[in-house]
């Protein structure tokens, strides 16, 4: 079901201006928390709604704020808005369309944590959203909720958007930190992890674009209203991006628990004309794949789980019959072996060999044993070997398209290049 | 000078700390030049207090940053899953067989650009383009002009986020 806490308004009003934005009830959760409530309360709200983190992991946003020390060092809040995932799209909606929202979630959350200083980390590639992001930042802070004294209270906030200059990696959160601080981005060893030594060695919260647009109508309806939409374990909606192969590509925010069915027949359209479902990547090019049959699964992290796939940041790449299963995990794993940040030997190396083995496969240069030494591969890049999730990214989709789709990859590796693989391109 | 000094102190005091000015400042050079110079580097590493070399190691690091000027026509498709699977990697042949491809305009492939529902999709220099085609691609890189720019493609987003259909 379309329910539209995020998105409401986008398409009909320029949201972009902060006077409409204020005449749709903008800023009210900022008035209310900053007048009203202590930060403690603003973060107990966030809590009872069970906010899960939207940027993948499904992290609880309370939690995650209480692991903070109070050791009086600074405290940050930086906002991941990386973006990268191949098939994600609607972070760059929020930041290009609503980008006050975001401003004002900021504005919430670091009140409750108790930081003076948040960064808005976008990547290079959102030229235009960077302007938008600091257009609305000027304007919200002529209007007195940004700067010093806010509102007349003693809370003080300063919000700089930085831009990425182009790596996956640096969504990665210690990455994103080390990318603040003016360096090659690359993951941090773990622990410490951000909450204890972050941006400058203080506590520091990273989170998802998405996830702080969630806390203004925490802040105005509370955390218990929010608990009660949608699946009891993931409340709240969840916009999920979805393209390939279906009639209506775009931006769809759903009700929590949402049965993929409907986003993909109702809402998307359906597939294109004369074509059937052949698999879905439901969290972007890095999720194991889903078939026909789990077209009721709903969408919610903990059912997505149970499938044998991920929620994730809910970027789904639909394809239909034409599309070779061999051919889909030879330009994932370009894409990762492009990204590896280099770092650790299995996801550098590995990545690199895996997609040579694909190539070769998709062109028909295939030896009957690259099945068998793509399922091994798998086995040694895979299952947190890595010093970051990436490494299992890399494989997440091959391992699944090796167990569903073998026949294919087999085929290949007798030298019969995809029947399909001609109209993948062209379609 | 590369810089405008005044111009990194009023950036510099909105960071806690300086060696966060190094992308700021790499993106505020590449503006003004087009790219990254060694005199640039040397600016920035003096603004920020890190090591020159530290500075160049971060520019190699991120593949936004340029050493030398682009093009005028710059022309970047992406050919991750749904713009490959919208026939990127033909569109991307078409033009660079087209005669003054390298030359006068350059067609670059990029990762997903975070618009994977406007397949094919591209940046125009800054703007984001899409959905491209041969034709209009050609035109794009020619004279600059003829696919959606960017304030009409956010407005076709919004669209969509309604749940209708936004084309
Ligand atoms: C390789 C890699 C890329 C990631 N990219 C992103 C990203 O683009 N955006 C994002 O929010 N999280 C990304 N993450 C997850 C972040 O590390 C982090 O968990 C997230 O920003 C936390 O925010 P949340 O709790 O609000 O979801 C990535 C993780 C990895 C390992
Ligand atoms: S798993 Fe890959 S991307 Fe992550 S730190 Fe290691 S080398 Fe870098
Ligand atoms: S796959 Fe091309 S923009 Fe996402």
């Amino acid at each position: 079901m379309i329910m539209r806490l995020l998105t409401d308004g986008i398409g009909e009003v320029d949201l972009r201006d902060i006077g409409v934005y204020r005449s749709r009830g903008g800023y009210q959760a900022v008035e209310k928390a900053l007048r009203r409530m202590t930060p403690q309360e603003v973060a107990a709200e966030v809590n009872t709604a069970n906010l899960r983190g939207r940027g993948g992991a499904g992290f609880p946003a309370g939690r995650k704020w209480s692991f903070l020390p109070n050791d009086g060092r600074p405290r940050y809040l930086c906002v991941n808005g990386d973006e990268s995932e191949p098939g994600s799209f609607n972070n760059r909606m929020l930041v290009e369309d609503n980008p006050h929202l975001l401003v004002e979630g900021v504005i919430c959350s670091s009140y409750a944590i108790g930081a003076n200083f948040a960064v808005i980390y976008l990547r290079g590639e959102f030229y235009e959203g960077a302007a938008i992001m600091n257009r609305a930042v000027a304007q919200a802070t002529e209007a007195g909720y940004l700067g010093e004294h806010i509102l007349g209270s003693d809370y003080s906030l300063h919000i700089v958007v930085h831009r990425g200059a182009g790596a996956y990696i640096c969504g990665e959160e210690s990455a994103l930190l080390e990318s603040i601080e003016g360096k090659r981005g690359h993951p941090r060893v773990k622990p410490p992890f951000p909450a204890v030594a972050g941006l400058y060695a203080s506590p520091t919260v990273v989170n998802n674009v998405e996830t702080l647009c969630c806390v203004p109508s925490i802040v105005n309806n509370g955390g218990a209203w929010f608990a009660g939409i949608g699946s009891p374990k993931s409340p709240g909606t969840k916009i999920c991006s979805i393209s390939g192969h279906v009639r209506r590509p775009g931006n769809y925010e759903l009700v929590m628990g949402t049965p993929l069915r409907e986003l993909v027949e109702e809402h998307a359209g359906g597939i294109r004309d004369g074509h059937r479902l052949k698999m879905i990547l439901p969290a972007g090019a890095s999720s194991a794949a889903m078939t026909p049959d789990q077209l009721d699964t709903p969408l919610d992290f903990d059912a997505m789980a149970a499938a044998g796939s991920m929620l994730g940041s809910a970027g789904l790449i639909v394809c239909d019959e034409t599309t070779c299963a061999v051919k889909v995990a030879l330009i994932g794993e370009s894409f990762y072996a492009h990204e590896s940040c280099g770092k650790c030997t299995p996801c550098r190396e590995g990545t690199k060999w895996v997609e040579k083995v694909l190539a070769r496969l998709e062109g028909g240069q295939g030896q009957p044993e690259d099945v068998d030494l793509l399922k091994s591969l798998v086995g040694e890049i895979g299952g947190g070997k890595c010093l970051c999730p990436l490494g299992d990214f890399a494989v997440t989709y091959l391992g699944s398209a090796l167990r569903l789709f073998e026949d294919e990859f087999i085929a290949h590796a007798h030298g019969h290049t995809c029947s399909h693989a001609a109209e993948v391109l062209s379609a | 000078m590369v810089l405008d000094p005044a111009e990194t102190k009023e950036m510099a005091a909105r960071y806690p700390e300086r060696r966060s000015l190094v992308l700021p400042l790499l993106w505020r050079a590449q503006e003004r030049i087009g790219y990254v110079s060694d005199e640039a580097i040397d600016e920035i590493a003096a603004a920020a207090d890190v090591p020159a070399s530290e500075v160049s190691s971060v520019v190699t690091f991120y593949t936004m940053f340029r050493r030398s000027k682009p093009p005028a026509h710059r022309l970047q498709v992406c050919t991750s899953l749904s713009c490959a699977m919208a026939g990127a990697d033909d569109l991307v042949a078409g033009l660079r067989a087209m005669p003054g491809c390298g030359e006068r305009f350059s067609v670059e492939t990029v990762e997903c650009l975070a618009a994977c529902d406007r397949a094919i999709a591209g940046l125009y220099n800054e703007g984001l383009v899409g959905p491209l085609d041969l034709a209009g691609s050609t035109k794009l890189v020619r004279d600059g002009a003829g696919v959606a720019g960017p304030a009409k493609a956010a407005s076709d987003a919004a669209a969509r986020a309604e749940g209708g259909d936004g084309r």
